[in-house]
């Protein structure tokens, strides 16, 4: 058995070397005839060696860049240096992607006499990319609903509207309150007045960090909004800080009842009902009388 | 057929507005309240809107003008029944309706007419 460095590298062996490779080789001269082309490089095309020896380049491989001025050839030949690139070419009527790299092709005197070009098919590559690209996007919109779902969740949680007698809902808030966050406790608050024809409501913002002048600006929105419904609101957990805060903001609270503690307004509010509740008691008396004069008349 | 009606209720002047009422039927609300309220001893109006599913600018404008011209004749008005996409409409055109009360339903109205008013003031 022969040891390789004893092989003969004559001009068969070198092109049984060039055939051998599982990358297309093939060159052209400059007018873009094929003198050569390797094997696997026909095979891609769907042809056999011998059927593309001196055909044109562009007839073969039918590339868009083919016969304009980003061909491959043309660039290497006329400014001497490497190209490498991306491309489909066209075989029968499936486009396959390549990957090419070409060089200027040099005499023994150093001038250009035609281009050496070698290619591989990167359609499994671009598949396995494609596939990882559409897995990414995937996890990331499943991870963009999860994020948004949990928004929406912390969003409900975060404006409880409680019935906590006949006629008073409370509006605990706790946290930051932003526009949207308040839009949505605004919109509670209605719907829930609506259902429960509750006549107070009480907003109690201890727990709410930070009260600037837009948060002042949203309370007082949701009072006009109660307002409007026919319920009074009541304004609970003003601390000091916050009190200067809203003074100094030179937002006016005249439509809100304030008081300090949760208590105070619950007991303000149920002395107001009850005393509510008798007025309609007389009022009812007053009509039934008015009612049996009618009929005393008739 | 009318595109409102009025109810008198000891002292008390409900009026029930249908939502298809025009511009005529407005007028025709707005001078008979106020001929009402001018002759008789009315100490509130009490205005039932909860017919109507949308309102527009110009309706809340008549409601206003009724509202002062009732403040002239020393009568409250109350506004009931307004449903939530007419409060969020309102709130989202900057019409808060300041001359104007407002109440749950009729009944709640009658109760605040009770009340005292926030012009008691200027009560005879």
């Amino acid at each position: 058995m022969k040891d390789i460095s004893e092989v003969q590298l004559d001009e068969g062996f070198l092109s049984e070397i060039i055939n051998a490779i599982t990358s297309g080789i093939f060159v052209t001269d400059l007018e873009h005839n094929i003198l050569m082309i390797n094997k696997a490089g026909a095979r891609m095309v769907g042809k056999r060696p011998g059927d593309c020896f001196d055909r044109k380049c562009y007839d073969i491989f039918k590339t868009p860049m083919c016969r304009t001025e980003f061909c491959t050839c043309d660039i290497v030949t006329s400014k001497d240096r490497a190209n490498y690139g991306e491309t489909t070419m066209q075989v029968g009527d499936r486009q396959i992607p390549i990957e090419y790299s070409s060089r200027p092709l040099k005499n023994y005197e150093g001038k250009i006499i035609g281009c050496v070009e070698n290619f591989i098919d990167i359609s499994e590559r671009l598949e396995k990319d494609r596939i990882i690209l559409e897995q990414k996007e995937s996890l990331l919109k499943k991870r963009e609903e999860d994020i948004r779902h949990l928004q929406d969740e912390i969003l409900e949680l975060s404006t409880p509207v409680i019935q906590v007698w006949d006629g008073i809902l409370t509006l605990p808030l706790i946290g930051t309150l932003d526009s949207h966050r308040a839009h949505i406790a605004m919109e509670r608050v209605l719907e829930s007045i609506e259902q429960t024809r509750a006549a107070f409501v009480i907003v109690d913002i201890t727990g709410v960090p930070i009260v600037d002048a837009d948060v002042a600006r949203h309370i007082l929105q949701t009072a006009a909004a109660a307002r409007l419904m026919g319920s009074e609101t009541l304004l609970t957990g003003v601390g000091p800080h916050t009190a200067r805060v809203i003074s100094d903001s030179g937002v006016s609270l005249e439509n809100i009842i304030l008081k300090g503690r949760m208590t105070d307004a619950l007991q303000y509010a149920i002395a107001q009902l009850e005393e509510r509740r008798l007025k309609m008691k007389q009022f009812s008396h007053f009509m039934g009388a008015l009612g049996e004069d009618r009929d005393r008349e008739e | 057929m009318q595109a409102f009606s009025l109810f008198s209720l000891g002292g008390v002047l409900l009026v029930s507005v249908e939502e298809d009422i025009d511009d005529d039927g407005l007028r025709d609300l707005v001078a008979r309240v106020s001929f009402r309220v001018s002759r008789e001893t009315i100490a509130g109006v009490i205005v039932d809107l909860h017919h109507f599913e949308v309102m527009d600018s110009h309706f809340a404008g008549q409601l206003q003008a009724l509202a002062r011209v009732l403040r002239l004749l020393q009568a409250r008005m109350v506004v009931v029944g307004l449903c939530v996409p007419v409060v969020m409409t309102l709130l989202d055109f900057g019409i808060s309706l300041p001359e104007m009360e407002f109440a749950l339903d009729v009944e709640q109205a009658l109760v605040r007419l009770q009340e005292a008013g926030p012009d008691q003031g200027n009560g005879p």
